[in-house]
């Protein structure tokens, strides 16, 4: 049985378009291939992606730079404890001349949402993202808009521990389909962008390398790639023994079991590759899961990490084999 | 061919010497000489030296073994059997016979001597030849096939040969030494093997345990290790009560009556008697069972001797009658050389159990007649010994008795022996005739009757001035034997029947040794019982009117009181002794034509050999046929467990997965076991780790595993007919590699009893039930 369907997507046609925007963002933000490998992963997986560290490492440079990149319809969005609803999704306006509401859209109707420090905004703001990151639409007043693809949700957000942040609620957290985290760059690194910044800003000498319909191809070129009913049933056993393991209190939704196996075909995608691998899973299973469960008491007093349990997970769970 | 020092293991190659010698060492106990030390060291030598050079030549494991043992075969030509070569060189048509005479002498060396045995060119042949093969297979196995470990079995089998059959507890050291020298071998091996180990590997134990100890922390607890079990073993051995080597040797406990628990069903009869050594076997293994309402109890008479060489009594040589079965009479009435006058009683003996080895069977005297169903037996006239072909389990005796109250009749022992008839029974010690001579005159004084003059000597040495005593008085330096224990009066009943033999001897009364055993204890059920530390010797003279006559010059307790009729004398201060035959001696022995024995002996030998060796053959062709239906079904299910998957396929995913499978199980047999559930990618980084594969392996096992994921993950298109195909050469391929790299011993288990066949077998039940 094949769920796929349609002509053998153009893998080379991905690759060369991850590549180049991959290409680009690396002359911006320097040393940190995984996080910027997840971020294009994510991008072809029709994904959200949420980043999150301490101030000042780069995460809103990524989440700009990741933008600049794609010629396409970019905003972003400065979280801030007094910012509406409607300043998200947009607002109907009375207008004198015509004497009717007109809807002026707000600053989601992009290709790329950039928010930048998502939890400084209290979570009834934050709630105006849920329809939009997982319906691509808004409805405003009883009207839905369509959000044009591709679409992209990318949001910075510190700590919860930092001061003025709400924690993002569950719900908002399941519908960002990785989160990655950006960590201090080494030495070297460091370094090079003291260099690098000091002279100019990287991130104004950077140009489009692709453009958001081509994207749009790739992305649905990605969807169309094969997964076996072995990898489908390893995704679902992940994700079932995130609901059962003794440590966790909240496991996996199935929306995230839907955005693990998505970002491993586009995992898969980004080498070349037709068929997506355990390898794939297991390599995706730590950015897509983590920020989704929540520790129980207990495991939260040993200091046990969500990051821990998932890996206790992909240890323990047996790989399908398919063979019957 | 390139030398390479290193692949020759020239150390463990000296270590695995070293272990064969060291078993060896006890043998030194149980030889005399040590003449075969030398070309037994330098035997052991050439073995690890040619070894060693052809290892370094990187010989075929199969060559090195050969060579070796052309060597040694050589070596054994040149140094024992040289004069039979032709041209220097090629062994003759009379090699193989005087081989086989040096191997005739030493088994009639090791059969007739009591431990220490002398060496002679045939026992040290023979010795020396064990050790050689023993060092070939030590090298063998512990060197070129890398099991040291294993390698302790043909040790353990030498060592075993060598400490047994002396006849007393084995010496700590021995085991010691022998343990010393395998652990070192063994510890040679670990070593060079962990030192093999690449850095890398040292890398990957990071995580659970402390990766600063490394395999040096493995090496210590490895020592420890073999330092706590030398010395428990050595601590166990002295603590735990233990039974002599021998016992391992023949067997626990055979008997299956039971009678002769821990013992072996059959004891084998020395009939040489060292003058000059100490007594050691003490062992209480039973011999035989008797009834007998016959009072008093004779002592049990296997044989005679004559023949002295200054030392030691020599066996016998034989002279048998024609065969007798199922009763034996002797050719002669013992009552015709008997006087008239004496009283003499028929009496009976029922033996209910025999263990005493053919051909020998043990008799009260003089015998009317003997009958078993169990053997042919035959009558020796001239040493009064029945020969029996094999040994019955239980025979009846009937024999002659003096009656207690009768007396020796006048006339008796009055005649001298004629000295040219007696010629054989007349022979002197040359060495301790002066010392015989002055005791002689000194005890005998002018007594003339023989009878007389053989009790004044028995009673001289029954006077109280002698000591009985298993081990002898320290050496007096330069003494023979008998002018020794004439000096320091100690000694056992060789020591004493030897004196009394050679002064009745010196005195012109025919005397000879007579072998056999005490008449043992009287037991619960009232029967007797002879155990081996009963054997026993006494004298027997030759008096004109009796016949020979028994003696007993042993005084204590190990004969017992003193012969009962002596108490029943009438004063005249005249023993009447026992009568023990009578048969007269021809003066020359007649002896068989041998020219057709001599034909056909070979022949017949060889029919002997396969008659009494066929039961043991079958046996051990059951147990090897056995072995071998064993080995195929477990190798012929390991091939169905491993193909399982591989036979039920019908897609060319099915099949590929079948090959992996295939992989799998058969790495498995090997003893890689794969990690639980994994995906094929972690299995095979675990393979290439966890077998070592080389970098072309590691390829193969790379492309396998890509084909098994294309034919898993991706969709049925991609999988091409061909993949099959090509993924089985590169299973072959990884599997080839890991064989290759492998110990024997593991290649080998692996192919005959896999554990895949386990598996197969295992589940047979449960798969067949279902069905």
């Amino acid at each position: 049985m094949t769920v796929n369907a349609g002509p053998a997507p153009d893998l080379d046609s991905v690759q060369s378009v991850a590549g180049a925007i991959h290409r680009a963002i690396s002359t911006v933000i320097e040393g940190k291939e995984h996080a910027l490998r997840t971020a294009v992963t994510v991008l072809l997986a029709e994904g959200h992606l949420l980043v999150e560290d301490v101030p000042g490492v780069g995460k809103t440079m990524l989440a700009k730079a990741l933008a600049r990149s794609i010629d396409c319809n970019v905003s972003r969005i400065q979280f801030t404890p007094d910012l509406l609803p409607s300043d998200i999704t947009g607002v109907n306006v009375f207008n004198q001349d015509t004497r009717t509401f007109e809807f002026r859209r707000g600053a989601i109707f992009a290709n790329i949402v950039v928010g930048d420090e998502i939890n400084r905004a209290s979570p009834k703001t934050q709630s105006a993202l849920l329809e939009c990151m997982a319906e691509r639409q808004v409805t405003v007043d009883g009207s839905t808009y369509e959000l044009a693809g591709p679409f992209l949700v990318m949001a910075t957000q510190n700590p919860i521990e930092m001061e003025g942040t709400y924690p993002l609620p569950e719900a908002q957290r399941d519908r960002f389909m990785a989160r990655i985290s950006m960590g201090y760059p080494s030495g070297a690194a460091e370094l090079a962008m003291l260099q690098s910044h000091g002279e100019a800003d990287p991130l104004g000498s950077l140009e489009p390398v692709t453009d958001g319909e081509t994207v749009q191809r790739q992305i649905s070129a990605v969807r169309r790639l094969h997964t076996a009913p072995a990898l489908r049933e390893y995704v679902v056993a992940l994700v079932t023994a995130t609901r059962q393991h003794p440590s966790i209190r909240l496991g996996a939704s199935p929306r995230a079991g839907l955005h693990l196996l998505g970002a491993a075909r586009a995992n898969a995608a980004l080498v070349g590759r037709d068929h997506v691998l355990p390898e794939d899973v297991q390599a995706l299973a730590p950015a897509v899961l983590t920020h989704r469960l929540m520790l129980s008491g207990e495991a939260q007093l040993t200091g046990r990490t969500t990051a821990d349990v998932v890996s206790d997970i992909l240890q323990r769970t047996p790989v399908p084999s398919g063979r019957r | 061919m390139r030398f390479n020092l290193d692949r020759g293991l020239w150390p463990e190659a000296g270590l695995a010497a070293l272990a064969t010698l060291t078993v060896a060492w006890p043998l030194t106990n149980l030889l005399r000489e040590g003449d075969w030390i030398g070309p037994a060291i330098l035997l052991v030598l050439l073995v690890a030296v040619v070894g060693a050079v052809l290892r370094s030549l990187d010989a075929d494991p199969t060559l090195v073994v050969l060579g070796q043992a052309l060597a040694v075969l050589g070596a054994l030509v040149w140094r024992y059997l040289s004069d039979t070569l032709m041209w220097v060189v090629v062994p003759g048509p009379d090699t193989l016979d005087r081989a086989t005479e040096l191997l005739r002498e030493a088994g009639r060396t090791l059969q007739s001597f009591a431990a220490p045995a002398p060496t002679n060119e045939g026992v040290e042949f023979l010795i020396v030849s064990v050790l050689a093969l023993t060092a070939v297979s030590v090298d063998a196995i512990g060197v070129t096939g890398r099991a040291p470990a294993t390698a302790g079995l043909p040790l353990a089998a030498a060592f075993l040969v060598s400490v047994s059959n002396s006849g007393r507890a084995m010496d700590p050291w021995f085991f010691a030494a022998a343990a010393l020298a395998w652990l070192l071998m063994v510890a040679q091996q670990g070593n060079r093997l962990v030192s093999g180990w690449s850095s890398a590997d040292r890398r990957e134990s990071v995580g659970a345990h402390d990766v600063s100890h490394g395999p040096s922390g493995h090496r210590t607890v490895a020592r420890v290790l073999a330092v706590v079990t030398v010395l428990g073993a050595l601590v166990l051995a002295s603590v735990v009560p233990h039974l002599p080597p021998t016992f391992f040797a023949e067997g626990l406990a055979r008997d299956p009556d039971g009678r002769s628990v821990g013992g072996s069903g059959q004891v084998s009869f020395t009939e040489t008697m060292d003058v000059t050594a100490d007594l050691h076997d003490q062992s209480d293994d039973p011999v035989i069972r008797f009834r007998s309402p016959s009072r008093p109890l004779q002592p049990l008479r296997v044989t005679a001797t004559n023949e002295y060489d200054g030392e030691r009594w020599l066996p016998p040589d034989y002279d048998p009658g024609p065969p007798q079965a199922p009763q034996l009479t002797p050719g002669t009435s013992p009552q015709a050389a008997m006087a008239d006058e004496l009283s003499l009683q028929v009496a009976e003996m029922s033996v209910l159990s025999n263990s005493l080895g053919a051909p020998h069977l043990a008799l009260p005297g003089p015998v009317l007649s003997v009958t078993s169903e169990d053997t042919t037996m035959q009558w020796d006239a001239e040493l009064a010994a029945v020969r029996v072909s094999e040994r019955p389990d239980t025979y009846q005796v009937s024999f002659l008795q003096v009656a207690q109250t009768g007396r020796v009749p006048d006339g008796v022992g009055d005649a001298e022996a004629d000295p040219g008839e007696w010629e054989d029974y007349l022979q002197v010690d040359p060495d301790g005739e002066a010392a015989l001579s002055a005791l002689a005159d000194q005890v005998v004084g002018d007594a003339t009757n023989d009878l007389e003059v053989a009790n004044l000597i028995q009673q001289h040495f029954r006077s109280g001035l002698y000591t009985y005593s298993l081990q002898l008085a320290p050496g007096a330096g330069g003494d023979d034997a008998i002018s020794h224990f004439l000096q320091t009066r100690q000694g056992y009943c060789v020591q004493f029947a030897t004196a009394m033999v050679m002064m009745a001897r010196q005195q012109g009364i025919p005397a000879r040794m007579a072998v056999g055993f005490l008449p043992g204890e009287l037991q619960a059920n009232g029967s007797f019982s002879v155990v081996v530390s009963d054997a026993h010797t006494w004298p027997e003279l030759w008096i004109d009117g009796l016949g020979w006559t028994r003696f007993e010059p042993t005084p204590g307790i190990r004969s017992g009181p003193p012969p009962p009729y002596s108490e029943l004398n009438s004063g005249a201060g005249e023993e009447v002794p026992t009568v023990t035959e009578t048969a007269t001696p021809t003066g020359v022995p007649t002896q068989q034509p041998e020219g057709t024995a001599e034909d056909t002996s070979w022949w017949e030998d060889l029919q002997d050999f396969v008659r009494s060796a066929a039961p043991i053959l079958l046996r051990a062709l059951v147990v090897v046929v056995l072995l071998g239906v064993l080995m195929a079904v477990v190798a012929i299910a390991g091939r169905r467990h491993r193909e399982s998957v591989l036979r039920h396929a019908a897609t060319p995913q099915e099949r590929i997965e079948g090959q992996w499978e295939l992989l799998k199980r058969s790495l498995e047999d090997y003893g890689i076991d794969p990690p639980p559930d994994r995906s094929p990618r972690e299995m095979a980084s675990h393979y290439v780790t966890a077998a070592r594969l080389d970098r072309p392996t590691a390829d193969a096992m790379g492309r396998a595993t890509t084909v098994l994921e294309r034919a898993r993950y991706a969709d049925a298109s991609r999988t091409q007919d061909t993949d099959d195909t090509t993924m089985h050469g590169d299973v072959m391929r990884v599997l080839d590699s890991v064989s290759a790299k492998l110990p024997w011993n593991i290649r080998a288990s692996a192919k005959l009893f896999p554990r895949s066949g386990w598996h197969y077998l295992r589940a047979l039940p449960g798969r067949l039930l279902r069905r």
